[in-house]
Protein backbone atom coordinates (compact mmCIF):
# COMPACT_ATOMS: atom_id res chain seq x y z
CA UNK A 1 0.00 0.00 0.00
CA UNK A 2 1.31 3.39 -0.92
CA UNK A 3 0.97 6.02 1.69
CA UNK A 4 -0.36 9.41 0.83
CA UNK A 5 -1.51 8.38 -2.59
CA UNK A 6 -4.88 9.98 -2.04
CA UNK A 7 -4.01 13.17 -0.29
CA UNK A 8 -0.43 13.99 -1.15
CA UNK A 9 -0.72 14.00 -4.92
CA UNK A 10 -2.83 15.96 -7.27
CA UNK A 11 -5.42 13.71 -8.83
CA UNK A 12 -4.59 12.90 -12.42
CA UNK A 13 -7.10 13.89 -15.00
CA UNK A 14 -8.56 10.71 -16.40
CA UNK A 15 -10.56 10.10 -19.48
CA UNK A 16 -12.69 7.09 -20.10
CA UNK A 17 -11.48 4.92 -22.92
CA UNK A 18 -14.14 4.52 -25.53
CA UNK A 19 -14.30 2.41 -28.63
CA UNK A 20 -17.90 3.12 -29.36
CA UNK A 21 -17.29 5.04 -32.55
CA UNK A 22 -14.99 2.43 -34.02
CA UNK A 23 -16.06 0.54 -37.11
CA UNK A 24 -16.35 -3.16 -36.51
CA UNK A 25 -15.45 -5.42 -39.39
CA UNK A 26 -17.37 -8.64 -39.15
CA UNK A 27 -17.98 -11.56 -41.40
CA UNK A 28 -20.03 -9.77 -44.05
CA UNK A 29 -17.64 -6.91 -44.63
CA UNK A 30 -14.62 -9.17 -44.48
CA UNK A 31 -16.07 -11.51 -47.07
CA UNK A 32 -16.89 -8.64 -49.35
CA UNK A 33 -13.69 -6.67 -49.00
CA UNK A 34 -10.82 -8.82 -47.80
CA UNK A 35 -9.30 -10.13 -50.94
CA UNK A 36 -5.67 -10.49 -51.91
CA UNK A 37 -6.46 -8.44 -55.01
CA UNK A 38 -7.70 -5.50 -52.94
CA UNK A 39 -4.18 -4.25 -52.39
CA UNK A 40 -4.88 -0.66 -51.24
CA UNK A 41 -7.13 -1.90 -48.45
CA UNK A 42 -4.58 -4.48 -47.32
CA UNK A 43 -1.95 -1.77 -47.30
CA UNK A 44 -4.08 0.33 -45.00
CA UNK A 45 -4.39 -2.57 -42.61
CA UNK A 46 -0.65 -3.19 -42.46
CA UNK A 47 2.25 -1.12 -41.22
CA UNK A 48 4.85 0.43 -43.45
CA UNK A 49 6.91 -2.67 -42.84
CA UNK A 50 4.08 -4.89 -43.99
CA UNK A 51 3.04 -6.21 -40.60
CA UNK A 52 -0.62 -6.62 -39.81
CA UNK A 53 -2.28 -4.18 -37.47
CA UNK A 54 -3.79 -5.56 -34.31
CA UNK A 55 -7.41 -6.62 -34.23
CA UNK A 56 -8.14 -3.81 -31.85
CA UNK A 57 -6.73 -1.22 -34.15
CA UNK A 58 -8.18 -2.62 -37.35
CA UNK A 59 -11.56 -3.20 -35.71
CA UNK A 60 -11.70 -6.78 -36.87
CA UNK A 61 -13.59 -9.61 -35.28
CA UNK A 62 -11.53 -12.74 -34.75
CA UNK A 63 -12.99 -14.30 -37.87
CA UNK A 64 -12.27 -11.22 -39.97
CA UNK A 65 -8.71 -11.01 -38.69
CA UNK A 66 -8.03 -14.61 -39.68
CA UNK A 67 -9.47 -13.94 -43.11
CA UNK A 68 -7.33 -10.83 -43.43
CA UNK A 69 -4.24 -12.77 -42.42
CA UNK A 70 -4.89 -15.31 -45.14
CA UNK A 71 -5.40 -12.67 -47.82
CA UNK A 72 -2.29 -10.73 -46.82
CA UNK A 73 -0.25 -13.90 -47.12
CA UNK A 74 -1.64 -14.53 -50.58
CA UNK A 75 -0.86 -10.98 -51.62
CA UNK A 76 2.67 -11.34 -50.30
CA UNK A 77 3.24 -14.46 -52.32
CA UNK A 78 2.12 -12.70 -55.48
CA UNK A 79 4.53 -9.82 -54.73
CA UNK A 80 1.64 -7.40 -54.27
CA UNK A 81 2.67 -6.74 -50.67
CA UNK A 82 6.13 -6.92 -49.13
CA UNK A 83 7.21 -9.64 -46.74
CA UNK A 84 9.46 -7.09 -45.05
CA UNK A 85 9.37 -3.37 -45.57
CA UNK B 1 -17.10 -33.15 -61.18
CA UNK B 2 -16.42 -29.74 -62.57
CA UNK B 3 -14.48 -27.41 -60.34
CA UNK B 4 -14.04 -23.71 -60.76
CA UNK B 5 -10.73 -22.02 -60.22
CA UNK B 6 -9.40 -18.52 -60.07
CA UNK B 7 -5.86 -18.20 -61.27
CA UNK B 8 -3.52 -15.26 -61.08
CA UNK B 9 -0.35 -15.33 -63.12
CA UNK B 10 2.59 -13.01 -62.70
CA UNK B 11 4.47 -12.64 -65.95
CA UNK B 12 7.62 -11.02 -67.10
CA UNK B 13 7.23 -7.32 -67.79
CA UNK B 14 9.69 -7.19 -70.64
CA UNK B 15 7.93 -9.96 -72.47
CA UNK B 16 4.61 -8.24 -71.90
CA UNK B 17 5.92 -5.03 -73.37
CA UNK B 18 6.73 -6.87 -76.53
CA UNK B 19 3.43 -8.64 -76.90
CA UNK B 20 0.69 -8.82 -74.26
CA UNK B 21 -1.59 -10.88 -76.42
CA UNK B 22 1.05 -13.52 -76.81
CA UNK B 23 1.41 -13.79 -73.04
CA UNK B 24 -2.34 -14.03 -72.56
CA UNK B 25 -2.45 -16.74 -75.18
CA UNK B 26 0.45 -18.49 -73.47
CA UNK B 27 -1.37 -18.53 -70.12
CA UNK B 28 -4.67 -19.69 -71.53
CA UNK B 29 -2.82 -22.21 -73.65
CA UNK B 30 -1.29 -23.73 -70.52
CA UNK B 31 -4.71 -23.98 -68.88
CA UNK B 32 -6.17 -25.64 -71.94
CA UNK B 33 -3.22 -27.98 -72.13
CA UNK B 34 -3.88 -29.39 -68.66
CA UNK B 35 -7.51 -30.03 -69.41
CA UNK B 36 -9.02 -26.81 -68.12
CA UNK B 37 -11.46 -24.50 -69.85
CA UNK B 38 -10.81 -20.77 -69.68
CA UNK B 39 -14.10 -19.07 -68.86
CA UNK B 40 -12.90 -15.51 -68.43
CA UNK B 41 -9.54 -13.88 -68.61
CA UNK B 42 -8.13 -10.41 -68.32
CA UNK B 43 -4.91 -8.51 -67.98
CA UNK B 44 -5.39 -7.61 -64.34
CA UNK B 45 -2.71 -5.03 -63.75
CA UNK B 46 0.78 -3.93 -64.59
CA UNK B 47 2.78 -2.81 -61.59
CA UNK B 48 6.04 -2.62 -59.76
CA UNK B 49 6.50 -5.71 -57.60
CA UNK B 50 6.74 -5.39 -53.84
CA UNK B 51 10.01 -7.31 -54.03
CA UNK B 52 12.03 -8.65 -56.95
CA UNK B 53 11.00 -12.07 -58.18
CA UNK B 54 13.75 -13.90 -60.04
CA UNK B 55 15.46 -10.55 -60.54
CA UNK B 56 12.41 -8.94 -62.10
CA UNK B 57 11.07 -5.74 -60.56
CA UNK B 58 8.06 -4.99 -62.77
CA UNK B 59 5.43 -7.48 -63.77
CA UNK B 60 2.14 -7.95 -65.55
CA UNK B 61 -0.63 -9.88 -63.86
CA UNK B 62 -3.21 -11.96 -65.63
CA UNK B 63 -6.36 -13.09 -63.88
CA UNK B 64 -8.44 -15.99 -65.14
CA UNK B 65 -11.49 -17.96 -64.14
CA UNK B 66 -11.30 -21.47 -65.44
CA UNK B 67 -12.94 -24.80 -64.88
CA UNK B 68 -11.51 -28.27 -64.73
CA UNK B 69 -11.41 -31.40 -62.66
CA UNK B 70 -9.74 -31.97 -59.33
CA UNK B 71 -6.34 -32.69 -60.85
CA UNK B 72 -6.25 -29.63 -63.10
CA UNK B 73 -4.57 -27.50 -60.48
CA UNK B 74 -1.76 -29.96 -59.87
CA UNK B 75 -1.12 -30.43 -63.57
CA UNK B 76 -1.17 -26.69 -64.13
CA UNK B 77 1.39 -26.19 -61.39
CA UNK B 78 3.73 -28.61 -63.11
CA UNK B 79 3.31 -26.84 -66.44
CA UNK B 80 3.80 -23.37 -65.01
CA UNK B 81 7.05 -24.42 -63.39
CA UNK B 82 8.42 -25.21 -66.82
CA UNK B 83 7.35 -21.90 -68.28
CA UNK B 84 9.97 -19.19 -68.24
CA UNK B 85 7.43 -16.45 -68.92
CA UNK B 86 5.38 -17.01 -65.76
CA UNK B 87 7.21 -15.98 -62.60
CA UNK B 88 4.53 -16.83 -60.04
CA UNK B 89 1.03 -18.11 -60.04
CA UNK B 90 -1.71 -18.60 -57.49
CA UNK B 91 -4.69 -20.87 -58.03
CA UNK B 92 -7.72 -20.73 -55.78
CA UNK B 93 -10.62 -23.12 -55.81
CA UNK B 94 -13.92 -21.27 -56.07
CA UNK B 95 -17.03 -22.71 -54.49
CA UNK B 96 -19.06 -21.20 -57.28
CA UNK B 97 -18.36 -19.04 -60.27
CA UNK B 98 -18.69 -15.32 -59.44
CA UNK B 99 -21.77 -13.73 -60.94
CA UNK B 100 -20.06 -10.53 -61.93
CA UNK B 101 -17.67 -10.62 -64.85
CA UNK B 102 -13.96 -10.68 -64.25
CA UNK B 103 -12.56 -7.25 -63.49
CA UNK B 104 -9.19 -5.62 -63.65
CA UNK B 105 -7.54 -3.96 -60.69
CA UNK B 106 -8.74 -0.48 -61.64
CA UNK B 107 -12.27 -1.70 -62.28
CA UNK B 108 -12.31 -3.35 -58.88
CA UNK B 109 -11.14 -0.18 -57.16
CA UNK B 110 -13.75 1.82 -59.02
CA UNK B 111 -16.49 -0.53 -57.83
CA UNK B 112 -15.27 -0.48 -54.24
CA UNK B 113 -14.81 3.27 -54.10
CA UNK B 114 -18.55 3.89 -54.40
CA UNK B 115 -21.46 2.92 -52.19
CA UNK B 116 -21.33 0.96 -48.98
CA UNK B 117 -17.75 -0.12 -49.30
CA UNK B 118 -16.55 3.41 -48.79
CA UNK B 119 -16.94 3.32 -45.01
CA UNK B 120 -15.12 0.06 -44.56
CA UNK B 121 -12.30 1.23 -46.79
CA UNK B 122 -11.85 4.09 -44.37
CA UNK B 123 -11.37 1.85 -41.35
CA UNK B 124 -7.84 2.83 -40.40
CA UNK B 125 -8.31 6.52 -40.76
CA UNK B 126 -5.22 8.67 -41.17
CA UNK B 127 -4.12 10.23 -37.93
CA UNK B 128 -4.29 6.98 -35.99
CA UNK B 129 -0.53 6.67 -36.02
CA UNK B 130 -0.10 8.76 -32.90
CA UNK B 131 -2.67 6.65 -31.12
CA UNK B 132 -0.85 3.47 -31.88
CA UNK B 133 2.41 4.72 -30.42
CA UNK B 134 0.54 5.91 -27.36
CA UNK B 135 -1.00 2.49 -26.86
CA UNK B 136 2.37 0.86 -27.14
CA UNK B 137 3.98 3.31 -24.78
CA UNK B 138 1.35 2.71 -22.11
CA UNK B 139 1.23 -1.02 -21.58
CA UNK B 140 -1.88 -0.98 -19.43
CA UNK B 141 -4.37 -1.72 -22.17
CA UNK B 142 -6.74 -3.40 -19.76
CA UNK B 143 -6.82 -0.25 -17.68
CA UNK B 144 -10.10 1.55 -17.83
CA UNK B 145 -8.27 4.80 -18.17
CA UNK B 146 -7.31 6.03 -21.57
CA UNK B 147 -3.74 6.09 -22.83
CA UNK B 148 -1.98 9.41 -22.83
CA UNK B 149 -3.78 10.65 -25.91
CA UNK B 150 -7.49 10.06 -25.95
CA UNK B 151 -8.74 8.42 -29.09
CA UNK B 152 -11.73 10.68 -29.20
CA UNK B 153 -9.37 13.56 -29.72
CA UNK B 154 -7.12 11.61 -32.03
CA UNK B 155 -8.49 13.13 -35.19
CA UNK B 156 -10.08 9.93 -36.32
CA UNK B 157 -13.11 11.62 -37.74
Amino acid sequence: MRRGAQSGRKKRKVRRFSERHRVRVGRDKAEALYDYKNVPLLQRLTTQQGKLYSRKRAGNTAWAQRRLKREVKRARFMALLPYVG
Amino acid sequence: MVKYYEGMFLTHNKEARKDTDYLAAHVSGLIEKVGGTVLQMTKWDERRLAYPVKGVTHGVYFLAYFSGDAATDARLRAEVRLSSLILRHLTLHLEELPEQPIETFSEMQLRLSGGEARTALDIPAPGLDEDETATVAVPRIGDEHAPASDRRDGGER
